[in-house]
């Protein structure tokens, strides 16, 4: 059951993502049958599972999504940007549930409601204003099914008007010739003549009486087409309809070759006479089902040839099969979710692993016979050569263990693009800007402690881009650039680092602005200000307070900052760059390491600074009375837990000078430096942290007793101390 | 001249117009095993269509005419019974 | 024999645990496929034997009759053996694998099985086509 459900949760979070991105594509292209097709499956999918359980809220809300859908594929309605919103809302609130139900398997206690309102502005969005048929009946035009393949191919994947043309009767009289007005008929795509009934004898035809009506497909709009039947309103009806795309195959090619592959590989199992036959039979029907579902009918005749001859042939032409519709069968297997393939490169990285398990499991297995020679007796050369060797296998698998390790943790870079295309879509809708985004290099990789980092920075470079940078559309026509503007984020690696570049085409930023501001706001001088150049100036604006913008929108100035960015990635170890163009545009450039090693820090405060110690070292805090505290000579102690803990004092570690204040106790950390237990003295006990080390650099790195500065989430520096070298 | 009615086969030329039905209808009415060349017809009336439908006779010359051969040969050439 | 391309070709799901069963139920149901269940080796057998299905979903571990000594027997019958079985299991190991299609599986899946791939290997298997969702 648990597995069952888990199951549902990865499910539909994989569902709602696949109907997300469908729904932006559709939005753009609301002529994109395959995202149609796509949206509408995901939602399917998604309904089918959620009835596996007991929430029927979610079950009804995504039928709603459905019918909407459905109504839209059939072409009774519109893609809107309001239906869009309305689905994007959808798609949200079952996100939401999902998180939920992950944590608690219950879906919130206003469920009901929220799919209730959820449907019912559904409805209204398809009913309402939107462009929906009209009046005509579905069924007066039921024949659109019936249009034969090659016509309906013609018109696969657009949007038309279907003309239903009854004349009447007595239509000739009016010097109407409803042939010749289909003639007329722009972009035709499918005509049908038929009888209104079934014909007379010749003898008994009136021939000026029409009993004919027609039946026809056109590419022109139906205001176009309400033109040309201007004569005869009361004789014709039009439909908007969306003709759908061809039907894709049943399957991803890659299912059916391997399992041709698999069937061959039966084919050649061991087992008694009885046995092969009857794993034959079922392998030949198995093989036959498949290429018939597969649309590869001609085949049949080959593989009943081989069927008839040795088994040997037989094998070798199911293999052949396997191979044989690859190339053409790549389109819809490319189809298949990016999840999916990123759990097959961590089943190979798996594997790798297990290889590695596996050397390393021999390698060790030199090690007893080592000892054995060391009883025996063996000479200390030739025993330290044994030893050698053994080790430099071990460490070599070792190495490879590691970056193995390493690498399971390393994911593409495409999973912190994923929310980017709907963050542009929804801001730039808000702000009435025309924003294309252009994303690439998403299957750069790095470690996943770093795609967290970079996950809010990155939103939020994108939001200030469209915010800030990108100009309205009349503004920019004015300046002669392209109406819609672009906003193209870029990764690559770059020396053992990866880099994420978020640039756009708009307005650049005023250097001149920033220092004014940088001023105004205090940060530097005005003297200081002038004396930077304009590439210097515009680095001011990672400083708190900075900002170009003196209006604070709702967007880009929810307290966030460009300062946030610089913290958030130089905490990760990484640097930020700024390069901008007034009246072309900026280009900010997040440099990070690969990957990260993450330190965990209690941290103190003593005389004014903060300091770190690896929390693996740490056993313990405590606030001791100075009656506590022993003296002997210099020395100072303090008991705990029943034991004698020396005692000493950080300032005077450092060298800084004695603290001053009253105070009524000490701040104790007690420490274990391999199984010595140390209390230390110091002024304050603060928060723990998680940081990356940066090894410290130049005069510094002569100094003993850091291990490191870090940067903490707020900005301020913090040293690392080693202990060991301390004392 | 639109329509020429020769003894077994009736030439279409031209934009063939309504005033044509009467005639077409009694000619095949009349006519053994007519036949119908309808290679220069540039226009066919729809009262000439239906009479060509509900008489069945075979196009011995199909149209030339690109909308006539794309949409109307086919209804001419199945023809009901 | 049965038809092999009938529009609604019908799966006899082979399983105990009676959730899996209504969830594989309720994929093939969606998928155009008509579904008989039964809930263990000997009840698969009863189950075939009486109504010569499609296509044949077999889980391994079950009470009574396993899915191995259920596909022998069934691949014994001149009747049933050519019938295509996929066989589910939450072994991931090759020598689970080939030791279902040494019992007589046309194919293997894992579990938990996704609906799509579900749906397309029983679509593959019984040369169903067709896109439909």
């Amino acid at each position: 059951m648990n597995t069952l459900f888990d199951q549902f949760v990865l499910e539909s979070r994989e569902l709602l993502e696949a109907a997300g991105a469908a729904l932006l594509r559709l939005e753009r292209d609301p002529a994109d049958r395959v995202a149609v097709n796509d949206l509408f499956r995901a939602l399917h999918t998604l309904k089918g599972a959620t009835a596996l359980f007991d929430m029927a809220p979610f079950t009804r809300m995504v039928h709603a999504g459905e019918d909407a859908l459905m109504a839209v594929r059939d072409g009774q309605a519109a893609m809107t940007g309001d239906l869009a919103d309305r689905l994007l809302d959808l798609l949200d609130t079952g996100a939401a549930w999902v998180d939920g139900l992950e944590d608690s398997q219950a879906l919130p206690g206003d469920a009901d409601a929220r799919a209730q309102a959820l449907e019912a502005r559904l409805r209204a969005a398809l009913g309402g204003p939107a462009e929906s048929v009209e009046a005509g009946t579905p069924s007066a035009f039921a024949w659109v099914e019936e249009v034969p393949e090659a016509e309906r191919a013609k018109a696969a994947g657009r949007t038309v008007t279907a003309i239903a043309y009854d004349p009447a009767e007595d239509c000739f009289f009016s010097g109407d010739d409803p042939l010749d007005l289909c003639r007329r008929i722009p972009d035709l795509l499918f005509l049908r003549v038929e009888a209104a009934a079934a014909w007379p004898p010749l003898a008994q035809l009136d021939p000026y009486r029409c009993a004919l009506r027609f039946r026809a497909l056109s590419g022109a709009s139906k205001e176009d087409l309400a033109r040309l039947f201007r004569g005869v309103p009361d004789q014709v009806t039009f439909a908007t309809l969306a003709i759908p795309a061809r039907a894709e195959p049943a399957a991803p090619a890659s299912l059916a070759t391997a399992m041709l592959r698999e069937q061959a590989h039966i084919l050649g199992l061991p087992g008694s006479a009885e046995e092969t036959a009857a794993r034959r039979a079922a392998v030949l029907r198995a093989v036959r089902n498949i290429l018939t579902a597969e649309g590869r009918d001609a085949e049949q005749a080959v593989l009943d040839r081989a069927a008839e001859g040795p088994a040997e042939a037989l094998v070798r032409c199911v293999e052949s099969l396997a191979d044989g519709p690859a190339a053409e069968a790549d389109t819809p297997a490319n189809a298949a979710s990016p999840a999916r393939r990123a759990l097959r490169v961590d089943a190979e990285r798996m594997d790798r692993l297990m290889a590695l398990v596996g050397e390393l499991v021999v390698a060790k297995g030199s090690l007893p016979y080592l000892a054995r020679e060391a009883q025996d007796g063996r000479s200390a050369e030739a025993l330290a050569q044994g030893i050698k060797e053994a080790h430099g296998r071990i460490d070599s698998i070792v190495g490879e263990l590691q970056d193995a390790v390493l690498r399971l943790r390393v994911l593409p870079l495409s999973r912190v693009f994923d929310p980017l295309p709907r963050l542009v879509r929804d801001t730039a809708r808000r702000l009435g800007k025309a924003v294309e985004l252009h994303l690439s290099g998403g299957e750069t990789e790095a470690d996943k402690d770093i795609l967290d980092i970079l996950g809010e920075p990155l939103l939020h470079l994108v939001r200030n881009g469209l915010d800030h940078g990108v100009e309205a559309p009349e503004r920019r026509r004015a300046a002669g650039k392209p109406e819609v503007a672009a906003i193209r984020v870029r990764a690559f690696q770059d020396g053992g680092g990866v880099v994420v570049e978020v640039s756009d085409d708009g307005a650049g930023i005023d250097a001149d602005a920033v220092r004014r501001k940088a001023v105004a706001r205090g940060a530097v001088t005005a003297e200081q200000a002038a004396a930077l150049s304009d590439a210097e100036a515009l680095r001011l604006i990672f400083l708190p307070g900075v900002s170009t913008s003196d209006s604070v929108s709702d967007l880009s100035g929810r307290g966030v900052g460009m300062d946030a960015v610089r913290g958030a990635v130089e905490q990760a170890g990484g640097r930020v760059e700024v390069a901008s163009t007034p009246g072309a545009g900026t280009r900010v450039r997040l440099v990070l390491p690969l990957t990260m090693m993450v330190t965990r820090l209690v941290t103190v405060e003593t005389a004014g600074t903060l300091y770190g110690f690896p929390v693996t070292l740490v056993t313990g805090m405590q606030r001791v009375p100075h009656g506590a505290i022993r003296r002997m000579k210099h020395a100072e102690s303090v008991v705990v837990q029943d034991e004698v803990v020396p005692l000493l004092r950080l300032r005077r570690l450092l060298n800084l000078p004695e603290d001053e204040r009253e105070r009524k106790g000490e701040a104790v950390l007690l420490v274990d430096l391999g199984g010595h237990p140390v209390g230390l003295v110091v002024d304050a006990f603060r928060e723990r942290a998680d940081v990356v080390l940066k090894p410290m650099t130049g005069l510094l790195a002569r100094l003993r007793g850091y291990a490191g500065t870090a940067v903490l989430g707020d900005g301020r520096l913090l040293l690392a101390l080693n202990l060991r070298e301390l004392l | 001249m639109p329509i020429r009615f020769e003894d077994r086969t009736a030439r279409f030329e031209g934009a063939c117009t309504v005033e044509e039905a009467i005639p077409l209808a009694e000619w095949l009415g009349a006519a053994e095993a007519p036949r119908l060349d309808l290679g220069g017809c540039t226009a066919l009336h729809t009262a000439l269509l239906q009479v060509l439908l509900a008489a069945g006779a075979p196009v011995a010359v199909p149209p030339e005419d690109a909308f006539l051969k794309e949409w109307v040969m086919p209804v001419l050439g199945k023809r009901p019974p | 024999m049965t038809e092999k391309s009938s529009p609604q070709p019908r799966v006899l799901v082979v399983d105990d645990a009676v959730t899996v069963r209504a969830y594989t139920r309720q994929v093939l149901e969606a998928g155009g496929f008509a579904v008989d269940e039964a809930v263990n080796g000997i009840d698969g057998l009863e189950h075939a034997l009486a109504a010569t299905p499609d296509l044949l979903i077999v889980d391994i571990n079950m009470q009574k009759m396993d899915g191995y000594t259920m596909l022998r027997r069934l691949r014994q019958d001149p009747a049933l053996q050519d019938v295509p079985a996929i066989m589910i299991s939450t072994e991931s190991k090759d020598s689970d694998r080939e030791k279902a299609l040494l019992a007589g599986a046309n194919w293997y899946f894992v579990k938990p099985v996704r609906p799509d791939d579900l749906t397309a290997a029983a679509r593959l298997l019984t040369g169903l086509c067709g896109g439909r969702s």
